[in-house]
């Protein structure tokens, strides 16, 4: 495994390109090295020919193959600390093991980039005190 | 007064949707991009600028030249952060320009993927896409 350096990485998978586009951008502003998939299969492309090595996985609960790419992932060093991202419609069920939840904003919602780094810092401060706990 | 949550409310109402019929949110994202003007499947013109916004559906960039509406793009956008620090990655999206207004240029996706550099990509690279690998 590659041995971490520089600012610690996030890896952002979902099937919505200008939400990665915009949390790549959030995270980037949170301290973070960002790295973006539109689905597992391509994260786990990703993780196979770069040997990823990610602090924090931000990654939409229903795409398929999400426990298998969180296996790749695992480490017994540190742990993996995980963003679930939730869709606004959904029934607010997180069915992976998460230290974290951030929820897509709907269609029309107005969205604040000052309000969503908030959410964001708010999102890795509780993952990590969970990842810790 | 915000008419944004009887929107949300109507758009819950619609949830039943699959999610590839959802309308894309446009988000404000600034990334360089470089712009290829195709014309029966060559590059008539080449030029860059930023992104305004993106969206699954599409993006908005703004270039110092004009650009004719109905014409077919492809344009790469550049991720910020390279892979592993060694390798650039970019988001490439084609699609036709729908509208065209001083310097502000709207793009309708017809694809889009993000591509790899092939610094140290380990599948052969095709010839015609300028030494960048798909990530599939």
């Amino acid at each position: 495994m590659r041995k971490p350096s520089g600012p610690p990485s996030v890896l952002i998978v979902d099937e919505d390109l200008g939400f990665v586009g915009w949390l790549g951008e959030l995270f980037s502003q949170a301290g973070y090295r960002a790295l973006p998939a539109l689905s597992c299969r391509q994260a786990i492309s990703l993780i196979k020919r770069f040997k990823l090595d990610v602090d924090v996985l931000a990654v939409n609960q229903d795409l398929p193959g999400v426990p298998g790419m969180i296996g790749m992932l695992r480490r017994p060093q540190r742990p993996l600390k995980i963003v679930v991202i939730r869709d606004h419609r959904g029934d607010g069920i997180v069915s992976i093991p998460a230290h974290a939840t951030l929820e897509r904003p709907s269609a029309w919602e107005p969205i604040s980039r000052p309000v969503w780094l908030k959410k964001v810092q708010g999102a890795l401060k509780q993952a990590e005190a969970k990842a810790a706990g | 007064m915000s008419i944004a949550p009887a929107m949300g409310r109507i758009e819950q109402l619609l949830g039943s949707r699959r999610s590839d019929q959802r309308v894309h949110r446009r988000y404000p994202i600034a990334l360089e991009v470089e712009y290829k003007l195709l014309r029966k499947g060559r590059v008539q013109r080449l030029g860059s600028g930023t992104t305004v916004d993106v969206s699954s559906g599409g993006a908005c960039f703004e270039s110092a030249d004009a650009l004719p509406v109905d014409g077919l793009v492809e344009l790469v956008m550049k991720w910020p952060f390279l892979l592993e620090g060694v390798c650039p990655l970019s988001l490439v999206m084609r699609g036709r320009i729908v509208r065209s207004e001083g310097q502000r240029v709207a793009v309708q996706a017809k694809q889009h993927e993000f591509r790899t550099a092939g610094v140290r990509a380990s599948r052969a690279l095709s010839a015609d896409n300028g030494g960048r690998s798909m990530v599939r």
